[in-house]
């Protein structure tokens, strides 16, 4: 590894800082449904900007345009119209603020700056604490999610910008209401196994899945290995390897 | 390193403020789970007695305006409440002591800090999440996880960071006990096996998360601190109601920062969501 100089080393540790900061806007942005507002203000938009799920890869920021916010904020609004038929005083609400609430705590976080300054990676897992709206998107309510998560930024133009996402998640589930890796064991036997991904997924270039929610028969599940200190993004350092021309247009 | 408007020395030293922030404001999850009440205001919060006069500290309710203000909600009014869950602990334990049966945890993480440009003044933003136990009417003892969001505003005063705004909001309090209706789901999870009718709120695009959930919310009752609030000095309320109606117009900046204070973007009275116009 090459010895950085004082400014080098100073450039890196305000770019560790900053993108502490823009994974914690994500949180915040993907809690108040600010979908546009997230992916306009703090991800890069070339070709080889990339949002995983268990599902399977977007690939491009046209495609995590059309999936994350062109298919999500109508679910946002149809909540929204769904609570006003209950309250007319939804009506002067912010349609997608008030009703979803999806905020993704983050702790445990693993940042790593490429000697070169111009990347950034990190992991992070989620402790579980959630606060989701309900589906009448009137009164937040408290969940589990767990869930891991990988992040590459790039510095770009002068700022650092959001490039890679990988989430895995590993379980989803009620405060208090049952023993749920039981329940999965009673729903194991009978033969109602865990299916990989989401219900109807968006469409992805990439197809999964990537990675598979908590059940009896999984083995452990390494797919989001942390960032170790490291050159400059490539292949072997990226969550989305083939993938990392931040200008690629 | 080149900066247009900052020295290194001067970048070295907004990198560490912010980490200060982050500091100070977890070592107040460690005075609240103390108790330390008194300790805390006097030695996290601000010293300068025009600073004091305008410090304020919010709940769900509105905000608590001056150290007296303060002070007689957040730390007398504690003290009230727990000589009385002491007279309820010793309805079982008759040789309890004040503060038996009392736990909480507060802890805060994902956090945001906007440092101003002229580095006097700095915007916090966490989640909040803990758990509280309290004793109840009958003797016996109740535990909770608690959710929330707090937002503080901290300022520079002779060269060390202090807080003068806390704006805790409060989403939802659930009791460590079954909930009726509360249970399955996940992603990808196991299809139930008497799905009902509406399903999960949508994420992703058309799709969500697996058939087998997540199921719809129980109801889980009124807030059992809602009581605790009290008269607050200004009543601007954060309705839970609304969720996180309020938070666009509060999160703090990621990318360029405010110059300088500025009352009317705080996290006091003057700054509360009702009295602003734009996201941002």
């Amino acid at each position: 590894m090459a010895k950085l100089t004082f400014e080098q080393r100073l450039h890196n540790a305000l770019g560790s800082q900053q993108c502490e900061q823009i994974k914690s806007t994500h949180s915040y942005l993907h809690g108040m449904m600010y979908s546009a507002e997230e992916w306009d203000g703090i991800w890069n938009r070339s070709k080889d900007a990339t949002w995983a799920h268990s599902f399977g890869r977007m690939v491009g920021f046209d495609q995590i345009w059309w999936d994350s916010v062109c298919l999500v904020d109508p679910g946002a609004y149809r909540q929204f119209l769904s609570a006003l038929e209950k309250d007319p005083e939804v009506a002067r609400k912010d349609p997608r603020s008030m009703g979803k609430n999806a905020c993704h705590a983050l702790s445990s976080g693993v940042v790593e700056v490429a000697a070169d300054g111009k990347s950034c990676r990190a992991t992070y897992i989620t402790p579980g604490p959630f606060v989701m709206g309900g589906p009448n998107a009137l009164v937040a309510g408290g969940r589990i999610l767990n869930e891991r998560y990988g992040s590459d930024f790039v510095y770009n133009n002068g700022r650092w910008e959001y490039f890679h996402e990988q989430v895995c998640p590993d379980g989803f589930m009620d405060y208090n209401a049952e023993n749920w890796a039981h329940a999965r064991y009673e729903a194991d036997k009978k033969g109602r196994y865990t299916v990989p991904g989401y219900h109807n997924p968006p469409p992805v270039t990439d197809p999964g899945p990537l990675h598979v929610d908590y059940d009896v028969v999984q083995t452990v599940q390494k797919t989001l290995p942390w960032p170790e200190p490291y050159e400059t993004l490539n292949d072997e350092n990226s969550f989305s390897p083939g993938r990392n021309d931040p200008n690629k247009f | 390193m080149m900066n247009e408007r900052y020295t290194n020395e001067e970048l070295v030293t907004r990198l560490w403020d912010k980490e200060i922030v982050k500091d100070l404001m977890a070592r107040r999850c460690y005075y609240k789970q103390n108790d330390w009440r008194q300790k805390e205001l006097d030695e996290l919060w601000v010293k300068n007695p025009e600073n004091q006069a305008k410090m304020s500290l919010s709940n769900n309710l509105g905000y608590y305006v001056g150290m007296d203000d303060v002070k007689a909600y957040y730390v007398d009014g504690l003290a009230e409440k727990r000589r009385a869950q002491l007279e309820l602990v010793k309805k079982t334990v008759p040789g309890a002591e004040y503060g038996n049966s009392v736990m909480n945890a507060h802890t805060y993480h994902t956090v945001m800090v906007e440092l101003s440009g002229d580095g006097l003044w700095a915007r916090y933003l966490a989640y909040d999440h803990g758990h509280q136990t309290d004793p109840q009417p009958d003797g016996t003892a109740k535990g909770y996880w608690t959710s929330g969001h707090v937002l503080a505003d901290l300022i520079k005063e002779d060269g060390a960071w202090k807080i003068f705004h806390i704006k805790s909001n409060h989403d939802l309090t659930i009791p460590s006990a079954p909930v009726p209706g509360a249970g399955g789901g996940g992603f990808g999870g196991p299809p139930p096996e008497d799905a009902g009718e509406g399903g999960p709120p949508p994420e992703g695009g058309d799709g969500g998360p697996g058939p087998g959930g997540p199921p719809p919310m129980p109801d889980l009752g009124p807030d059992p601190y809602e009581d605790e609030y009290g008269t607050p000095t200004v009543a601007l309320p954060y309705e839970v109601k609304w969720a996180w109606n309020d938070l666009p117009k509060q999160m703090p900046n990621t990318y360029e920062p405010h110059e300088s204070y500025d009352p009317a973007i705080s996290y006091g009275p003057e700054g509360h969501p009702d009295r602003l116009r734009s996201w941002r």
